[in-house]
């Protein structure tokens, strides 16, 4: 396989971007990111490599669908493998017009991984037992897929264990299947941010609810996937043992109200903000919920209290300011808290559209590029979900400054004052707005919270114009009036054409070609995207 | 077609009437009024027919021992009825005794100079003169009516509905369209004096109700962002029946023309088409809504209101002619629809009818 990937890139000349200058058993990283744009012959060569890698089984499909923002065009998503084993976000994506001529095509492969072992040792049960021992929970028949994950030290054969801790942290065990150790364990709960909250202010909505023995039960039988609120009464041990597959939701677990007028505003705000969001998701971009096949969205309030505090620490603190998005289609929200933190107030998270849209558009992530959770992809995956967050609002509520307005702050009406982060003031929140401000840590998945700032600042600049502080570029955005340009630009960049381990230029690239396909070369939208880009310093 | 049909049969029936006078009148002599202002009697009461300048050539039918019996003339306001003028106000050109002789009706009043006295006092006189008062006391006339009716009032009239729908109150409107009710009215009546008299009529109509129905629904989703929906619903039809007492007041104009003035009671039943429910089609994301179908009933409902009206009627002969007439009549009705759910409609409004007219 070595040897086919290397004549293959030689023969085609090689559309290296970047090489990773990895250990010497380290596999090198492939790019055959490449657009219409960027150069006919390159973008042949790429394809050709791609339809190659496909029949030798390198590449295997994962899905093909059409566009529905432009009619006529495809694409396809390609998962690399070894011996029929995913490699661990290694993805790539290819699109093609109708006469299935490629477009554009994004991705990076490892090469040199034909050598890996990829006969597992310890069977998926003894890889839950170490997860579960080392979290100090026990698991029951959660998933433990195998996985090759290319890591600092080379290939590793793989499962990928999650647990839910106690404190609701969710873990993802990489669990060696020759030698039982444990790889890596990462922080896997795609929050809004760590150490923020929000709360309900108020204002009377509806919400789409089902009669059951004589209650309404907060089980939305109009929308077309299942949308269920379960009230878990902050019983935390039960909403962990949910996580770790060791209980069902049981009906009287359900969010219920005697009459229909419901007093809980954390139970009203998530189940109707979760429809909120399907709503715009279907409207905006025909888009029919997260994994596009009504993946059925599970929300849960009231997951645990403050006195839970006495035991489990100041996690639960930072588990109540929070919301989070734990994985197909669960979101938990905490209740916020009955004091300030840091000068501010923290209500019940449900309480803010664009928290639940954004935490909602992490699972759209999970089911379209994967972007993995660390790191630039990381970051990407945290900007698309204040994009859609943000444009969410926009979309429901009027623009303006105050409690349920539409605005590019995150999170600002029920973390109050000020929300948590910024679209268009990425400093504000101590976020970079610019590459060469980039946060390189290993905090926080590396500064997936952080550096998201930049790409943030470059869709507010596109559709609102103005100066990037930092390189002082100016930008001519396409107007608020035009936003569902901007906003199914960045939709169709993220969902369809990025791979797994995308990087801002891939970002930049995916979304100026997404510009191009949606409103033609040289219109204002690839312009603003283009200026956007250029203006934070990517390229 | 109904009023072409209704004509025709007006026609008919005067002209039978017509030829049959004629007939009646095959033997008959000619007599010049001698007396200007004679006075032609009517030959079934004691009331004045016509006068007769001096000259005026009458055609003589029969004699008695005091009377002529003659045919009134056009020129006098006659429409081939016979008349009696005293013997001594006519000369008879030609042998007298060609006419036939005959008892005719009782004697009537000898013409009376003003501030003279009676001087006919032989008791067969008196005997007439009794007759005449009595016949004068017991003035009654019947009459009969048939009009083909058309009411000019368009009666629309509209629901509106509201009802509690996805937290949030919907509402509904249906407008009916009422515009022209045509349909058939029937009477009698009988005079009580020569000027007043009482009298009933039935009448009948129909009218097709088409309804422009609208309704602004609830979205499930949101507040305040009704989705509207529109339909127009056909084959609702309205039936009115009134039952009209009349209080009659005529004045003969002429002999042969008659107006009076009706006025009363009316008891109204109506029965009216009414959309009575509705559904509509919705998917998602419920941004539109689309009228489905309706449901329909007819409500009916009775109720007491009034009328008042006017009308012309034309003899062309004694007992047969047609009639014009103008009514205003009106009630209110709350059409039920369920037991908390009822519409009000107007019934009757200004009509006009033309038809025949028989009295007796």
């Amino acid at each position: 396989m070595r040897k086919l990937l290397v004549a293959l890139a030689a023969a085609l000349g090689a559309t290296l971007v970047q090489v990773a200058s990895f250990a010497q058993d380290v596999p090198q990283i492939r790019s055959l990111s490449t657009t219409s744009a960027t150069g006919s012959p390159s973008l042949r060569d790429s394809d050709r490599t791609v339809t190659a890698l496909a029949r030798s089984g390198v590449l295997v499909r994962q899905a093909t669908f059409g566009d529905v923002l432009a009619p006529g065009r495809h694409h396809e998503r390609f998962q690399q493998t070894v011996n029929g084993v995913p490699v661990w976000a290694s993805t790539l994506t290819r699109q093609s017009d109708e006469s299935d001529v490629a477009v554009s095509i994004f991705g990076e492969l490892y090469e040199g991984l034909e050598g890996v072992r990829t006969e597992p040792k310890i069977s998926p049960e003894e890889a839950r037992r170490i997860a579960a021992t080392d979290a100090g929970v026990e698991l029951g028949s959660v998933r433990a897929p195998l996985y090759v994950l290319v890591t600092e030290r080379g290939p590793r054969l793989v499962y990928v264990v999650r647990a839910a801790l106690p404190d609701l942290k969710i873990f993802q065990y990489f669990i060696d299947a020759v030698s039982g150790s444990i790889v890596e364990k990462r922080d896997d709960v795609k929050r809004q941010s760590v150490g923020t909250g929000a709360g309900v202010f108020g204002g009377e909505k509806k919400i789409s609810t089902t009669l059951q023995g004589g209650t309404y039960v907060a089980a939305d039988a109009l929308r077309p996937p299942v949308l269920d609120t379960f009230n878990m009464r902050g019983d935390i041990l039960s909403v962990a043992r949910y996580l770790n597959g060791l209980r069902p939701l049981f009906a009287s677990d359900y969010a219920s109200d005697g009459d229909n007028r419901w007093t809980d505003p954390a139970v009203v705000d998530a189940h109707v903000h979760a429809g909120w969001t399907y709503d715009y998701l279907f409207k905006r971009f025909g888009r029919l919920g997260l994994d596009n096949h009504n993946l059925p969205i599970i929300n849960i309030v009231h997951p645990a209290t403050l006195s839970d505090f006495f035991v489990y620490g100041d996690v639960v603190v930072d588990f109540l300011i929070n919301a989070g998005y734990y994985g197909d289609g669960l979101m938990i929200y905490g209740d916020g808290l009955p004091f300030t933190v840091d000068g501010q107030i923290y209500d019940p998270l449900s309480g803010a559209l664009d928290v639940v849209a954004h935490e909602l558009t992490h699972g759209v992530t999970d089911y379209t590029s994967q972007l993995e959770y660390r790191d630039e992809p990381g970051a990407l995956n945290e900007a698309f979900s204040d994009m859609l967050g943000t444009s969410v609002e926009f979309y429901f509520q009027q623009a303006g400054t105050a409690r349920g307005q539409a605005d590019y702050l995150i999170g600002e009406d029920v973390i109050r004052p000020g929300g948590i982060r910024s679209l268009s003031n990425p400093a504000l929140f101590n976020q970079p707005d610019h590459y060469s401000r980039f946060v390189r840590t290993s905090f926080d998945n590396g500064g997936v919270h952080i550096n998201s700032g930049i790409p943030n600042h470059a869709f507010y600049l596109a559709i609102e114009g103005g100066r990037n502080p930092t390189s002082g570029l100016n930008v001519t955005g396409v107007g608020g009036a035009n936003r569902e340009q901007i906003e199914k630009v960045f939709y169709r960049a993220f969902t369809s054409m990025l791979p797994a381990n995308a990087r801002f230029s891939t970002a930049r690239a995916a979304t100026i070609q997404a510009a191009r396909d949606l409103y033609g070369a040289g219109s204002a939208a690839e312009r603003a995207v283009n200026e956007a880009w250029t203006a934070v310093g990517v390229f | 077609m109904m009023s072409r049909t209704f004509a025709a049969a007006c026609f008919t029936v005067v002209a039978t009437l017509s030829t049959a006078l004629n007939v009646f009148a095959q033997t008959s002599t000619i007599g010049t009024v001698v007396v200007d202002g004679a006075v032609i009697w009517r030959a079934d009461v004691t009331v004045p027919a016509a006068t007769a300048r001096l000259g005026t050539a009458l055609e003589v039918t029969a004699r008695s021992s005091r009377y002529y019996e003659v045919i009134i003339p056009a020129s006098l306001g006659g429409y081939g009825e016979r008349g009696i003028i005293a013997r001594s106000q006519v000369r008879i050109a030609g042998d007298i005794t060609r006419i036939p002789a005959r008892t005719l009706r009782g004697d009537p009043p000898v013409r009376v100079e003003a501030g003279t006295a009676r001087t006919d006092s032989t008791p067969a006189a008196r005997g007439s003169d009794v007759q005449a008062r009595a016949r004068r006391r017991t003035p009654i006339q019947g009459l009969l009516s048939i009009n083909r009716v058309i009411s000019v009032t368009a009666n629309d009239f509209r629901e509106t509905v509201v009802f509690d729908e996805s937290a949030e109150q919907g509402q509904t409107e249906t407008a009916y369209a009422v515009k022209s009710v045509k349909g058939f009215s029937a009477g009698g009546g009988a005079m009580l004096s020569p000027t007043f008299g009482i009298g009933a009529s039935v009448e009948r109509s129909t009218a097709s109700t088409p309804a422009a129905f609208s309704g602004a629904i609830p979205h499930p989703f949101f507040f305040a962002r009704p989705r509207n929906i529109s339909a127009d619903i056909n084959g609702l039809k309205r039936e009115e029946l009134a039952l009209h007492a009349e209080l009659r007041a005529v004045w003969p104009m002429h002999p042969r023309v008659q107006i009076a003035v009706v006025g009363g009671p009316s008891l109204f039943r109506v029965s009216q088409g009414i959309v009575s429910d509705f559904a509509y089609t919705q998917s998602y994301p419920y941004d539109e809504a689309q009228f489905a179908t309706s449901d329909t009933l007819v409500a009916t409902k009775t109720r007491i209101g009034f009328n008042i009206g006017g009308e012309a009627a034309f003899f062309f002969t004694r007992q047969v002619g047609i009639g014009a007439k103008v009514m205003m009549s009106r009630a209110t009705l709350d059409l039920p629809i369920d037991d908390d759910r009822e519409v009000a409609v107007e019934a009757g409004g200004l009509s006009t009818g033309i038809g025949l007219r028989l009295r007796f």
